[in-house]
């Protein structure tokens, strides 16, 4: 959009003209005479982002019936302001606003009558859980930023909006907790989104990729969800979320290994059974970026350690296999991704049709086909149920991919390589900060009060003593 | 932080992670389809001074679902090493010892030394040492393996479930590579190994081969065996002894009576101690807690029954400890270790001492005593 100012002409047709050339002269810009007092009058409005029936309602029909009133009572039912500044009103058009021109008057009325066309909120289908709130961001941001302040009736919810994209704007909501929130992680937030120059921003990924401190790792520094009680929990942690209008999901920072471990559930569960769960996340954790690393490790290098009848029922299983074990692997793996791509594309009652044909059909035809063994399907099929343990399916993507160098370095080295490779990606993960915080608190450093909630969830009087030392205080 | 990848770095990082990729078939890299098992090896010395190897090679099956077969396999050669060179020559190439569950010796290497046999193991450590039983067998063991299969399981199988099996009823001591070894070494103690036999194609224990240093020097007999075993302070879970008891009543009954102390703890008292003519004195007692697991009496078990009873099983288990002592200083065997004893608290007599003969000499004073605390339920 243009940045310089024109003041609005006193001509109807002049500033009708000057409008319909800034806009390129869009189809879907409607023009509409209305006179008032004799005098000649003009109302504008683009017809995709306005409520066509409220300016049917709200400004022609009222200005047919009281041809006797002052023109501001007019609009009573309106929200509207006076500008004088054209570009100002392209603007307000922009925003769903109608404009009306009056011959001979320096001013002009934006009215507000934008369309408003929402999806309903309901539960997120990636984030469902059994017990708890079960509504959902949607696309609009001040419904989002409705749901949220639902949750959190507090003074202390401030939100700072920024404008991001030159050619498209679009609002962001930087939403915190005023007392809770570290003011030098506000500081940092605040500078790396006024950093940001882009021409246009269509989703919260942009904001992701611009803002995260190491853009070389696969581990996701932001955490990203689409649930108002669980944005809420991390708010009240003294946590940051950015809201983005138009998407649907808020980024969470600073982000830390653990909390994509955690699930709202874990807090409805009762502690016990909520420990049990994150200890079985830990287990599916660990099977899913090392399994195929270990079997390949053990059959290449290590088969001693297996007990005798393994050793023979996995040696009788291979005896057919003509690949090493690390292609045997990396086929099956990319026949598991292929089927997860294909099942992620179709709808959900092709998809089932995939689940049949790529499960039961390739996998039992690949074995008798001698490709790869049952042993191997089996670790790959473990492999990637465990993945699906894990509740963000950014972290699930970056595990998921991990376990490929894991695997070429356990075929090169064995148990020697699945070490040296674990103790590389243990000396990234302790080196990893998101916004200026250590990525794997509370681990490293150690805080025991931190791990009270880490990999099993004590009852919440003994995590939450207090709300004056929240988590990103330490 | 960002990093600031130039072109360079980029280039080497590109090259480091491609390099390993070609480096395919490298190193010690065994893939496990390609293993050929050997379970179980056998050594004999043959008339000509070579060694014989006998080995039960697994065969893994070639559609799934089946089970392995096993073949048997001969060789000879000058050594160890050699007569395995000379039986890949005649097998289907490479074969590895790494599950191996025992090596079984004839009773002409056992006299002829084990230390020169068992050398390979040690010196090279892809051979598993940590679970591998050492055995003796009476006449030749290529005779024992070559039975191939017992009933349903192959000849290793068989063995090594019948020696653990036995361990743990007390029969055995717990030897392996790895205590054989250290015992080998050991200038102060030595060692006993299961003995076995084949009678009419039946594979029996014989009971314990004695061991004077590293040669065969005299054996013992099964019941003998786990006294040894308890002797030497070692017990499995059961220990079951089946006695003659005669109970001093006017009516003189006697009756036999089967009882288990391997339930119960055991307390042992080793001392050696050396007397001002340096001669070297030791007592041995054991204190036995037992449970009466059979005794088809008329009698039924009363307080007053059991003190004769106990009183009857110390002497008689007794005497028995005293002959095993004798049997094992016949045999030279100092399985008790009385030489690292000495070796640690009175090493001036050690140096004095040529422990080959002076071992005879010493005095043992074994001494068991039972005390029977549970007489099942039938009471």
């Amino acid at each position: 959009m243009t940045n310089q100012t024109q003041t609005s002409f006193p001509s109807v047709d002049q500033n009708s003209d000057y409008i319909e050339a800034a806009l390129f002269y869009t189809s879907d810009l409607k023009k509409r005479c209305l006179s008032f007092h004799g005098k000649e009058g003009m109302v504008i409005y683009l017809e995709s982002l306005t409520d066509t029936d409220l300016i049917e309602r709200n400004v022609i029909v009222p200005f047919s019936r009281n041809q006797d009133k002052d023109l501001p009572e007019l609009f009573t039912t309106l929200s509207f302001s006076l500008e004088t500044e054209l570009n100002q009103g392209i603007q307000g058009l922009l925003e769903g606003s109608c404009l009306y021109f009056l011959e001979g008057t320096s001013e002009f009325y934006v009215l507000f009558t934008p369309a408003k066309y929402e999806r309903s909120i309901s539960e997120p289908e990636n984030e469902g859980v059994i017990r708890g709130p079960h509504n959902g961001f949607i696309e609009q941001m001040k419904v989002n930023l409705y749901l949220i302040r639902k949750q959190i009736a507090s003074p202390n919810l401030i939100v700072r909006y920024f404008t991001l994209g030159k050619f498209a704007p679009k609002q962001v909501g930087m939403v915190y907790m005023e007392n809770i929130a570290k003011p030098e992680l506000i500081k940092i937030v605040e500078s790396r989104i006024k950093k940001i120059s882009l021409d246009w921003v269509i989703t919260t990924g942009f904001i992701q990729e611009l803002t995260e401190d190491n853009s070389f790792s696969i581990f996701p520094q932001l955490i990203n969800t689409e649930r108002p009680d669980h944005t809420s929990s991390y708010l009240l942690d003294g946590y940051v979320a950015l809201l983005l209008d138009g998407d649907p999901t808020a980024l969470i920072l600073p982000a830390s290994f653990f909390s994509f471990y955690q699930t709202p559930d874990d807090y409805n569960n009762r502690w016990m059974i909520a420990s049990f769960v994150r200890f079985i996340r830990l287990i599916g954790f660990v099977t899913a970026f090392q399994l195929p690393a270990l079997y390949i490790a053990t059959v290449s290098f290590h088969s001693n350690v297996l007990p005798l009848q393994l050793f023979f029922s996995i040696q009788g299983l291979l005896t057919r296999v003509p690949f090493p074990p690390l292609i045997e692997a990396m086929l099956l793996e990319l026949i598991f991704e292929l089927l997860r791509e294909a099942g992620l594309r179709l709808p959900n009652r092709v998809g089932q049709t995939i689940g049949i044909v790529g499960g039961l059909v390739i996998g039992d035809a690949i074995v008798k086909a001698g490709l790869v063994s049952y042993s191997m399907i089996i670790v790959v099929a473990l492999t990637a149920i465990a993945s699906f343990l894990i509740p963000s399916n950014e972290m699930s993507s970056a595990i998921r991919f991990m376990r490929f160098p894991l695997m070429i370095a356990a075929s090169l080295f064995g148990y020697i390589g699945i070490s040296f490779g674990l103790t590389l990606i243990f000396i990234h993960l302790c080196k990893l900060e998101s916004f200026g915080q250590p990525y794997l608190r509370p681990l490293s450093p150690l805080n025991f009060q931190g791990l009270k909630d880490t990999f099993v969830r004590f009852p919440i009087w003994s995590i939450r003593k207090s709300t004056s030392n929240p988590k990103t205080n330490k | 932080m960002r990093w600031r990848v130039k072109l360079g770095t980029f280039a080497l990082s590109v090259l480091i992670i491609l390099f390993p990729l070609s480096l395919t078939g490298c190193w010690d890299r065994e893939y496990l389809k390609d293993l050929h098992l050997a379970y179980s090896v056998g050594f004999d010395l043959s008339e000509n001074g070579m060694i014989k190897e006998t080995v039960e090679l697994i065969i893994p099956p070639d559609i799934e679902q089946k089970a392995t077969t096993s073949e048997i396999h001969t060789s000879y050669g000058h050594n160890l090493r050699s007569a395995s060179n000379e039986m890949r020559n005649r097998v289907r190439g490479n074969i590895r010892f790494l599950k191996n569950g025992f090596q079984l010796f004839g009773k002409s290497v056992a006299e002829h030394g084990l230390y020169s046999n068992l050398d390979v193991n040690f010196r090279d450590p892809t051979n598993p040492t940590s679970n591998v039983r050492v055995i003796i067998a009476e006449g030749n063991a290529s005779d024992i393996l070559e039975q191939k299969m017992v009933g349903e399981l192959k000849i290793g199988e068989f063995i090594t479930q019948k020696i653990v099996s036995l361990e743990e009823m007390s029969v055995f001591p717990k030897e392996t590579l790895d205590t054989v070894f250290r015992f080998l070494k050991d200038p102060g103690q030595d060692f006993a190994l299961p003995y076995i036999a084949i009678e009419s194609n039946e594979i029996i224990t014989k009971g314990l081969a004695l061991f004077n240093d590293q040669y065969y020097s005299g054996m013992l007999n099964p019941d003998q065996s786990i006294l040894l075993v308890l002797l030497k302070g070692q017990k499995g879970k059961n220990a079951r002894f089946t006695k003659k008891i005669v109970l001093g009543y006017p009516d003189n009954i006697q009756e036999y009576i089967t009882i288990n102390v391997g339930l119960k703890k055991v307390k042992r008292k080793f001392k050696v101690s050396v007397s001002a003519d340096e001669s070297v004195e030791v007592n041995l007692e054991l204190k036995l807690q037992a449970i009466v697991e059979e005794f088809p009496g008329e009698r039924s078990l009363k307080e007053k029954d059991l003190q004769k009873i106990n009183q009857a099983l110390s002497e008689i288990l007794t005497k028995e400890a005293e002959s095993v002592v004798e049997e094992v200083q016949k045999a030279n065997c100092d399985i008790f270790g009385v030489g690292r004893k000495l070796i640690a608290y009175h090493h001036n007599v050690w140096k004095e001492k040529n422990w080959s003969k002076d071992y005879r000499k010493v005095q043992f004073h074994p001494k068991v005593e039972v005390k029977i605390v549970d007489t099942g339920i039938l009471e």
